[in-house]
């Protein structure tokens, strides 16, 4: 009786492994054709000069509305979806191509399934995403239409730096919907009251610091809750040491335990040290804004989207915000901002890619790129769209980059490899909490960074 | 029992009740407020007006709740009822009709309950996408029948032992086939299993989180959960309107609960005196 | 009587059976084919036979992941289990029992999501309950969420909230179930209420308990969904436990390969402490065919 068990179970086993192993198995042979398809396709496109404004719903198929998806990971806080159904709306009406955006609740679901659905036929037509290295895994594996063309088109209205992001080997893809300075936020009412100023230099930093620690006021927020916001110090402190020394550790150039680097932690460290920070505990996005608003911290570290869906939106009065952008803390390093490049890419997969493409013109001129900008009132990539709609802090910190020349460094979400940035922003909190072992925590960095470098220069 | 030993046992008991109902009033209480209010007042003041409906207008206008919400109801009323048909006739062949291997056929769909659900996903995704399910209330339907049916399965086989041999042999003797032998004598019998299948599992589906972020995209196919989840996203969020997100959506199991609570109880009850 | 037509007893399971097949058994067995791959979800996958076995045994996080489920599963029989039998014990023949059944047990009614979002608001550091009852007694603020190793205990607390109602009603019904003649009739055999308990009571309790153990057990070792809302298993990967670390390879570090190889060892572990007691429970029904 046994036996006989034993040679059904096995039978039903093998019949489920072989259906398994088709199945298993086929993907890369879809993203090959595509590839070849993207080519023609982004070249066939370049041919009509017409602006988008200018075509008519009757030029795309008759009457049809083509449907393109848009899928993001803001759909909970801060909340891109109405905006991006505006964009949609606004396409709709001028194109006869709606948008369909689809948020997912959180980024690693959202990455895995995007990466899942990328080489099949399911692919979505565009997409949020990251810069720099995020975006170069997906070209690497050709999964990203071209848009070199629409980018040739616009290049007088977008900045060199922003034209060279986007572009890999010569070739561009994507376009930029927004993008983020990484200002130093404060409580105006609470520096006004201690006679504080914006400072200008590492000293007058410093001073402010001092004074706010001494009438029982938290300098500035920082957390290890929601594990990516470890590493906002983190790139302040390295570029404050040297622009080109966090370039250099982003791309693999410089060990983490290189004497600069440490000198860079180390001040981070002296800062923890003598309590400037809160307890790490504390939420960023929900404990943090309502410390702000009662006084009980002073600065907050964040992106400009930080103050309309963060601080705003938990009843901060507008007036009590403003802006300066934190100084280096050596003077040789000149000055410094982090700047967050926000692209949408379209599928080399995609169904639509004809649909798509001319979406991508009309939102990289200067009226479409306006559309979601004036609504998230962030700025936009386009230097001919108006900034009217800014609040006037954050007007300020646009003038002041460009107005003082400012080095724009990229994030270090997208600046460097993401095996290594997932890893690393757990050793940032294991630091924040444990700064005295700052020594193990830059090893440990180093063994990371070199297992991704030794295995893909 | 000793009068101190009640006094002393109903106040741990209430000790504990208050303990468990201290997130139920937490999340009341925040549910009531208004975004600035709560920001801006201590735990402790009562709301000053109740803004619970304005809340609640928010959340569905915002993320759209009241479509997910319809989406995760079909999903666990039609996954329910498969799974109680499919596990039931399952149960009841099992154990009566005993067919050859039977102890390995189930085995192999009680199996289903062991292993970690994540492992599915992606397995899953790619076989979806292949067939064309994906992103679709079909698909979600027989993905959470599938999920639901092992556990079902050796419910309705454990309540069924019970049922005593001399039944099914009268029966018999009247000249019972199999079909009405499940559907006249087993079936009616079954409202104790069905109850404890039904809470538990349309319980679990309305929850489940994972299976719908994988396998949906749009608002098409997208259960409630997903919703509820990206309330409060990458940013963190506004209080006061994912409580009245979380109430909302928490508002149908319980329902669920108290409704078939006196048939799951003494439901249970029956089936062991069965023993 | 086996007269019955062996051909409709296999049509009866068909449903069922071909749906846990198709959508479940298959993608098991390709999850263990791909627990042998090296592959990051996009690129094609390459072969590196058990070398993703090998890799967990030396990695330090796969050991942590794995002490923290050991801690889980101690604590859940301890506190959910023990905890709900006690309670259920308390709850025996109490006037508004029903009343306090329920409040018990409509935790477990409510998602994972919500629970988390739930207790997260209550662990916040400054506008969390918890904490602001601290500081009225003039105690200081805990950030419960993110210490080391308070973290995972604040989670288990969460935990036992939302599993003890569940345990509780399965002892109840057990207990239900015991003839209160046997219990009378070892008091006037001179018995205390200890006594009976221990000699009377628990051993009639014993298939629930298989039961409610088996239950708690595979479900403590599988949580995911209340860690990954509550913390993401951090701070730095010290509330994770292997659910979550599977889930953490797989989605947010894509390696494929090593999540599934992970997930393999889980299921192993979970099938095997389940086997062990589905064999006692499984021998009464086999002396029964």
């Amino acid at each position: 009786m046994k036996r006989k068990w034993i040679i059904i179970t096995t039978i039903i086993m093998a019949i489920a492994i072989l259906f398994s192993l088709p199945l298993a198995g086929c993907k890369t042979t879809t993203t090959t054709t595509a590839a070849a398809e993207t080519t023609a396709a982004a070249e066939t496109t370049a041919a009509p000069e017409t602006t988008a404004a200018e075509t008519t719903a009757a030029e795309t198929t008759k009457g049809e509305v083509v449907k393109l998806s848009l899928l993001h990971d803001k759909g909970g806080n801060p909340n891109f979806q109405p905006y991006f159904e505006e964009m949609g709306k606004k396409t709709e009406e001028l194109l006869g191509i709606k948008i369909e955006p689809v948020p997912y609740p959180t980024t690693d679901v959202f990455m895995s399934t995007v990466k899942a659905a990328l080489p099949t036929k399911d692919a979505p037509d565009l997409f949020t995403w990251w810069s720099t290295y995020r975006m170069k895994e997906l070209i690497d594996q050709n999964l990203l239409a071209e848009t070199t063309e629409l980018w040739q088109k616009h290049k007088d209205e977008y900045s060199k730096g922003l034209i060279d992001a986007f572009t890999f080997n010569g070739k561009s893809y994507g376009f930029s919907y927004t993008q983020e300075f990484w200002p130093m936020w404060y409580n105006k009412d609470v520096f006004a009251k201690l006679n504080l100023s914006e400072p200008k230099n590492w000293d007058e930093f410093i001073k402010v610091c001092e004074t706010l620690k001494s009438n029982g006021i938290t300098p500035m927020a920082q957390t290890v809750q929601a594990r990516w916001p470890t590493f906002i110090m983190f790139e302040q402190f390295i570029m404050g040491e040297d622009p080109q020394l966090y370039n250099d550790l982003c791309n693999g150039k410089v060990k983490y335990s290189d004497p600069k680097v440490k000198a860079g932690f180390e001040v981070w460290k002296s800062l923890i040290d003598k309590g400037y920070f809160t307890d790490p505990g504390i939420d960023y996005f929900t404990d943090a804004p309502n410390m702000f608003n009662n006084g009980k911290v002073g600065m907050i570290l964040a992106g400009t989207w930080y103050y309309q869906s963060v601080l705003v939106a938990a009843g901060v009065p507008e007036d009590k915000i403003g802006a300066f952008i934190m100084p280096s803390q050596k003077e040789s390093a000149g000055k410094n901002i982090i700047l967050e490049m926000s692209p949408i890419l379209i599928s080399a997969n995609s169904k639509n890619l004809d649909a798509a493409l001319k979406v991508t013109d009309y939102l990289m001129g200067p009226e479409g790129n306006e559309i979601f900008a004036s609504l998230n009132k962030s700025y936009q990539s386009n230097m001919k769209s108006s900034t009217d709609f800014l609040p006037d802090v954050k007007k300020k910190i646009a003038s002041t980059v460009k107005d003082e020349n400012y080095n724009i460094l990229n994030r270090y979400w997208e600046a460097t490899p993401t095996p290594i940035c997932e890893e690393a922003v757990d050793k940032f909190a294991e630091f924040i909490q444990k700064p005295n072992t700052l020594d193990k925590i830059l090893s440990d960095l180093d063994t990371i960074a070199d297992k991704y470098w030794s295995a893909n220069k | 029992m000793g009068i101190i030993k009640k006094i002393l046992t109903y106040i741990i008991l209430i000790l504990l009740a208050l303990a468990w109902l201290l997130p139920v009033f937490a999340i009341i209480q925040a549910a009531l407020k208004t975004p600035e209010q709560f920001n801006n007042s201590s735990f402790f003041e009562f709301p000053n007006k109740v803004a619970i409906v304005e809340n609640f207008k928010m959340a569905i206008q915002r993320w759209k709740l009241h479509e997910f919400f319809l989406n995760s109801l079909i999903y666990a009323v039609t996954g329910g009822i498969i799974t109680i048909i499919a596990a039931s006739m399952a149960g009841f062949s099992l154990v009566r009709l005993k067919p050859r291997f039977n102890f390995i056929l189930f085995l192999i769909i009680y199996s289903g309950t062991l292993f970690p659900f994540q492992m599915y996903l992606i397995p899953l995704y790619k076989i979806f996408n292949q067939v064309g399910l994906y992103d679709t209330k079909i698909g979600m339907i027989l993905v959470y029948s599938a999920l639901c049916i092992p556990f079902s399965l050796f419910v309705y086989r454990g309540f069924y032992v019970t049922i005593p041999k001399e039944i099914e042999d009268a029966a018999m003797i009247d000249g019972c086939n199999s079909f009405q032998l499940y559907t006249k004598i087993f079936l009616p019998q079954s409202l104790a299993p069905t109850a404890v299948v039904a809470l538990f599992q349309m319980t679990w589906i309305w929850n489940d989180l994972l299976f719908g972020m994988v396998l949906t995209r749009t608002g098409n196919a997208r259960p409630v959960m997903v919703s509820l989840a990206s309330m409060s996203g990458v940013g963190g969020g506004i209080i006061p309107y994912i409580m009245t997100g979380v109430i909302f959506t928490s508002l149908p199991t319980i329902i669920l609960f108290i409704l078939l609570r006196k048939y799951f109880i003494s439901g249970m009850v029956l089936s062991m005196a069965g023993e | 009587m086996k007269n019955y037509n062996k051909f409709t007893s296999y049509l009866y399971i068909l449903p069922a059976f071909l749906l846990v097949f198709l959508l479940l058994l298959v993608p098991m067995f390709q999850n263990i084919y791909y627990s042998f791959f090296k592959w990051d979800g996009i690129s094609k996958p390459i072969f590196i036979g058990i070398g993703n076995y090998f890799q967990l045994f030396k990695d330090l996080n796969f050991l942590t992941s794995f002490l923290n489920t050991i801690i889980w599963v101690v604590f859940t029989l301890i506190f959910p289990v023990f905890g709900g039998l006690l309670i259920a014990v308390f709850l025996r023949g109490i006037k508004f029992g029903n009343f306090f059944k329920s409040i018990f047990y409509i935790p477990i009614t409510i998602s994972f999501v919500a629970t988390g979002i739930i207790w997260n608001y209550m662990y916040s550091r400054e506008i969390g309950i918890l904490n602001t009852f601290f500081s009225l007694f003039g105690l200081d603020k805990i950030s419960w969420l993110t210490n080391v190793p308070l973290n995972t205990f604040a989670l288990l607390i969460t935990w036992t909230w939302q599993q003890l109602g569940v345990n509780m009603v399965l002892f109840l019904m057990g207990l239900t179930s015991i003839p209160v003649e046997q219990t009378e009739a070892a008091m006037v055999e001179g018995a205390n209420k200890w006594q009976v308990f221990i000699h009377v009571i628990f051993p009639m309790l014993r298939p629930i308990t298989t039961v409610v153990i088996v239950m708690a057990t595979a479900n403590s070792f599988k949580v995911f969904d209340l860690i990954y809302v509550m913390t993401r298993g951090g701070p730095h990967r010290s509330s994770e436990t292997l659910a979550v670390t599977m889930f953490r390879e797989t989605f947010t570090m894509s390696n494929m390969g090593y999540g599934a190889a992970i997930s393999v060892v889980l299921s192993i572990i979970v099938v095997a402490i389940s086997a062990v007691y589905l064999k006692n429970m499984l021998k009464k029904d086999l002396l029964y065919y």
